[in-house]
C-alpha cells in the first residue's frame, strides 16, 4: 500500500514536469488526452475489480412497527393527575448526583489505546499516572503532540453548553391562522411579532448539554387562608394561618445536543402560574378569609428542536387567557473573548 | 501490480491537469475533478472488494461520537423535580412519574452492540468501540468510522428524533353542522370542511371555545394543561361545647379548563399516527354564594364536563372529529384533534 502511495506521488511530479514546458496548443492536446484516459481508466479499474453479488450482501432495512405495538390503554384512569395546587409554592428541585464528563480512569487508559498504543511499550520510562486533577505523562514529543489534540478533543465534548429560553407569550383569535398552519417552528417574523407583545413571563438559562436544571422566575403573593379553631367548654378561637402562593414560571430542563442534526433533544416541564389580584375577601365569624384565584398553564414534554429557531412547546390557544410556550435552544461557542 | 498501475496513471494525470493551464480552465478543473472523484472510488471500490488497508495509508481513524440524545432515558416525560407534591401525599400535582424511562435504542452499551452488527461488522475484529461518559468512542479504518456517524445521524438519530405536533379544539357548532361534519369522511376534516368550519367561527355561527397546542416526540406522553384554580368556602366543620359553638370553614379548591395527553406512533408508511390520547375540559359556570343561618356563606360551584380517554388512528396532518357531545343550549361540542408527523430536520 505504501508502494502505492509512493507511486501515485511520483506520478504526480513527472505529470507535472511533463506539461510544465507545453504551449497552450498541447495543453488542449493534453485534455483531450485525458479525457481518452479517463474514460479508458473508467473502463480498467471497473474490470480489473472483482465483481461484487450485490444480492447476495446483507442489507439493512428498519421496519417502523411503534403503532403496531403500542399499548392502547382504553381504561383506566386518566392519564394527568390534576389534583389542586393549594397554590403551594414549589418543591425545591432535587437534581441527580453530579458527575464528570469523563473518568480519570478512562482518559489513562484511551491514552494508552489510542494515542500511539505502541509508544507505551516501545518508549523507554514511557508512563502516565494522574495525581492531583493532573496527568504527570512521560513519552516523546510527538506522543506529546498528539495527546495535545486528544485533550482537545475531550474538552471540546465537554464543553457544549446550549443556552435555554423559554417565552410564554399571549395569543388571540387573530393567531389562529398561524398556529393552525405552523406545526413547530415559527417563521421569522412571526416569531418576532408574538415575541414583541407584553410578556406573560420568560426564564432563561445556560446548561451543559445532557444536565438536569431548573429555574422559577416569580413572586410568592401572602394571603389568609384559613383559621386553625380551637374550642373550650365557653369560649371559641380561630388562629389565622397564612399562606402564600407563587406567580410566576418554574421550569425545568434537560437539554441535549443533537450536533448532526443541529439541533438539542429538550425535555421539559413547564408551569406559568398568575394569582389574580385582588384576592377575593369572605367574612367569617373568625375574620376575614381570603380565596385566591390561580391561572395555570402547563406543559410536560419531550421534544426534538432546531436550534437557533423559535419552536412552539405547545399551550392554550384559545380561550381564558390564552398562554403560548415558546422557546429558542443556541448552542454557546467555546471561544473566549479576551481584550 | 494492476492497481498501482491504476495509481500511477491518476497520479500522473493529476500531476498533469494540475499544471495545464489554458483558456478552456473551467472545463479542465472540472474534469480533473471528475477524474479525481473518479479515481476514490475505484480506490475504495479496490479497497472494499479486497479488504486493503485504507488508501490514505493513516491506520485507523479516531471518532468521537456523543450519545447524550440518545442514551438518556425518555421518562414520561421528564422526572419531576418541582413536583408541587402535596403535603402528605405522594402523589404529584402534574403528571405522574408513570412509566419507566424509555431508551429509544437501548442503554449506550446496546447502542454499540447495534453499531458492530450493522455497521462493518468484519471491521471490529481489529476496531475499538467504546464508552467515554455519555460519547462513544470509535477507532477503526476511516470509512468505517464515516459509516458509523452516518448511521447515528441518519438513521438512529432520524428515527429516535422523530416528533409529533398535536392540535386539539373543543368548537361549539350548531347540531345540523355537527352532524354535517361527522357524517361526511367519517369525523376527518379535510380542507374543504375545515375551510367550512373555520368560516363558521369567523361569522359567529360556530365558537372556539378552547385549544390547546404541543410538541413532543413519538412514543412518549406529553401532556399540555390550561386552566384556573378558584378557592372557595366548600363546607363548614362545626364544633359544638357545652356552653360554646363555632364553625370552621373548610377550604377547597375548584378546576376548571382542559388538557390534552397523548402518546404518538406512525405507521410504517408515515400517513396514520395512532394516538393513545386523554382530553378534558371544564368550565366553571359560575359559583353560587348560600347564606348559611349561623357559620356563613358557602360556594356552590357550577361547572361543565367532557372528558375522554381514546385509542384513535388519525391521518397525518388531518382535523379529526375525536369525540362530540350535546351542550345544555342544544349545540354540539367538537373535540376536534390534529396529529402532524414532524421530523428531526424538518424545519429547514
Amino acid at each position: 500500500m505504501i508502494r502505492s502511495v509512493f507511486i501515485f506521488l511520483v506520478a504526480v511530479g513527472l505529470g507535472a514536469l511533463t506539461v510544465s514546458g507545453q504551449d497552450e496548443d498541447a495543453a488542449a492536446d493534453l485534455k483531450r488526452r485525458i479525457r481518452a484516459l479517463t474514460d479508458e481508466l473508467r473502463q480498467r479499474s471497473d474490470a480489473s475489480l472483482p465483481k461484487i453479488d450485490e444480492s447476495a450482501r446483507p442489507v439493512m432495512r428498519i421496519y417502523d412497527i411503534g403503532d403496531l405495538v403500542m399499548n392502547y390503554p382504553n381504561s383506566g384512569g386518566d392519564p394527568v393527575d390534576l389534583t389542586p395546587s393549594k397554590f403551594q409554592f414549589p418543591e425545591q428541585a432535587e437534581l441527580e448526583e453530579p458527575q464528570s464528563p469523563f473518568e480519570v480512569d478512562w482518559i489513562i487508559e484511551m491514552l494508552r489505546q489510542l494515542v500511539e498504543p505502541a509508544a507505551w511499550d516501545s518508549v523507554e520510562y514511557a508512563d502516565v499516572q494522574p495525581r492531583l486533577g493532573r496527568l504527570f505523562v512521560n513519552n516523546i514529543p510527538r506522543v506529546h503532540k498528539k495527546i495535545d489534540a486528544f485533550m482537545k478533543t475531550l474538552r471540546k465534548l465537554a464543553d457544549r453548553q446550549l443556552r435555554v429560553q423559554i417565552y410564554a407569550v399571549p395569543v388571540d383569535e387573530k393567531d389562529a391562522a398561524l398556529l393552525a398552519s405552523a406545526t413547530r417552528t415559527l417563521p421569522a417574523d412571526a416569531a418576532e411579532r408574538l415575541l414583541s407583545r407584553p410578556s406573560m413571563g420568560s426564564t432563561e438559562l445556560v446548561c451543559r448539554s445532557n444536565q438536569q436544571l431548573s429555574q422559577r422566575v416569580g413572586r410568592r403573593v401572602g394571603y389568609l387562608g384559613d383559621y386553625d379553631v380551637e374550642i373550650a367548654q365557653e369560649a371559641t378561637i380561630g388562629d389565622p394561618i397564612s399562606k402564600s402562593a407563587f406567580s410566576g414560571m418554574a421550569v425545568d430542563v434537560r437539554a441535549m445536543l443533537d450536533e448532526g442534526g443541529k439541533g438539542a433533544r429538550l425535555d421539559i416541564e413547564l408551569s406559568r402560574t398568575h394569582v389574580s389580584e385582588p384576592v377575593r375577601r369572605v367574612d367569617t365569624e373568625h375574620g376575614p378569609l381570603e380565596l385566591p384565584e390561580l391561572a395555570l398553564t402547563r406543559l410536560r414534554t419531550s421534544a426534538w428542536v432546531p436550534l437557533d429557531r423559535v419552536v412552539i412547546l405547545g399551550g392554550s390557544t384559545a380561550g381564558t387567557n390564552p398562554c403560548l410556550f415558546l422557546a429558542r435552544v443556541t448552542r454557546m461557542g467555546t471561544k473566549t473573548k479576551t481584550k | 501490480m494492476r492497481k498501482e498501475a491504476i495509481f500511477a496513471l491518476v497520479g500522473f494525470l493529476v500531476g498533469a491537469a494540475t499544471l495545464a493551464g489554458g483558456d478552456d480552465e473551467g472545463d479542465l478543473r472540472e474534469e480533473l475533478e471528475r477524474l479525481q472523484r473518479e479515481a476514490a472510488r475505484a480506490m475504495q471500490r479496490n479497497w472494499e472488494a479486497n479488504d486493503l488497508p485504507p488508501s490514505d495509508g493513516s491506520g485507523n481513524q479516531v471518532g468521537f461520537f456523543p450519545l447524550e440524545d440518545l442514551g438518556t432515558p425518555r421518562y414520561d416525560v421528564l422526572p419531576p423535580t418541582h413536583d408541587l407534591v402535596l403535603e402528605g401525599s405522594e402523589s404529584p400535582l402534574f403528571g405522574g412519574y408513570a412509566e419507566e424511562g424509555q431508551l429509544p435504542f437501548g442503554t449506550n452499551e446496546e447502542v454499540m452492540e447495534l453499531i458492530r452488527v450493522s455497521v462493518d461488522p468484519a471491521a471490529w475484529e481489529t476496531g475499538i468501540v467504546t464508552l467515554a461518559g455519555d460519547s462513544m468512542v470509535v477507532a477503526s479504518r476511516p470509512s468505517t468510522v464515516g459509516r458509523v456517524r452516518t448511521f447515528l445521524d441518519r438513521t438512529l438519530r432520524r428515527l429516535a428524533h422523530r416528533g409529533v405536533a398535536m392540535d386539539f379544539e373543543a368548537v361549539d357548532v350548531s347540531a345540523a353542522m355537527g352532524r354535517s361534519l361527522s357524517g361526511a369522511d367519517a369525523g376527518r376534516l379535510f380542507a374543504e370542511a375545515r375551510a367550512k368550519l373555520d368560516n363558521a367561527i369567523s361569522t359567529g355561527a360556530a365558537q372556539r371555545v378552547f385549544g390547546l397546542k404541543g410538541i413532543g416526540s413519538l412514543g412518549t406522553r406529553f401532556v399540555v394543561w390550561h386552566g384556573r384554580e378558584v378557592a372557595i368556602v366548600s363546607d363548614f366543620d362545626v364544633e359544638v361545647a357545652q356552653t360554646a359553638s363555632t364553625a370552621d370553614p373548610v377550604v377547597a379548591i375548584v378546576q376548571s379548563g382542559g388538557y390534552i395527553a397523548t402518546r404518538a406512533e406512525v405507521d410504517d408508511s408515515g400517513r396514520n399516527i395512532s394516538l393513545d390520547l386523554g382530553l378534558r375540559l371544564e368550565e366553571l359556570l359560575g359559583i353560587r354564594r348560600h347564606e348559611t343561618r349561623r357559620s356563613g356563606v358557602v360556594d356552590l360551584p357550577e361547572r361543565t364536563e367532557q372528558a375522554n380517554r381514546l385509542a384513535v388512528r388519525v391521518p397525518n396532518g388531518v382535523w379529526t372529529i375525536a369525540s362530540s357531545g350535546t351542550t345544555d343550549d342544544g349545540k354540539q361540542r367538537l373535540f376536534l384533534v390534529r396529529a402532524s408527523l414532524i421530523e428531526r430536520g424538518g424545519d429547514r
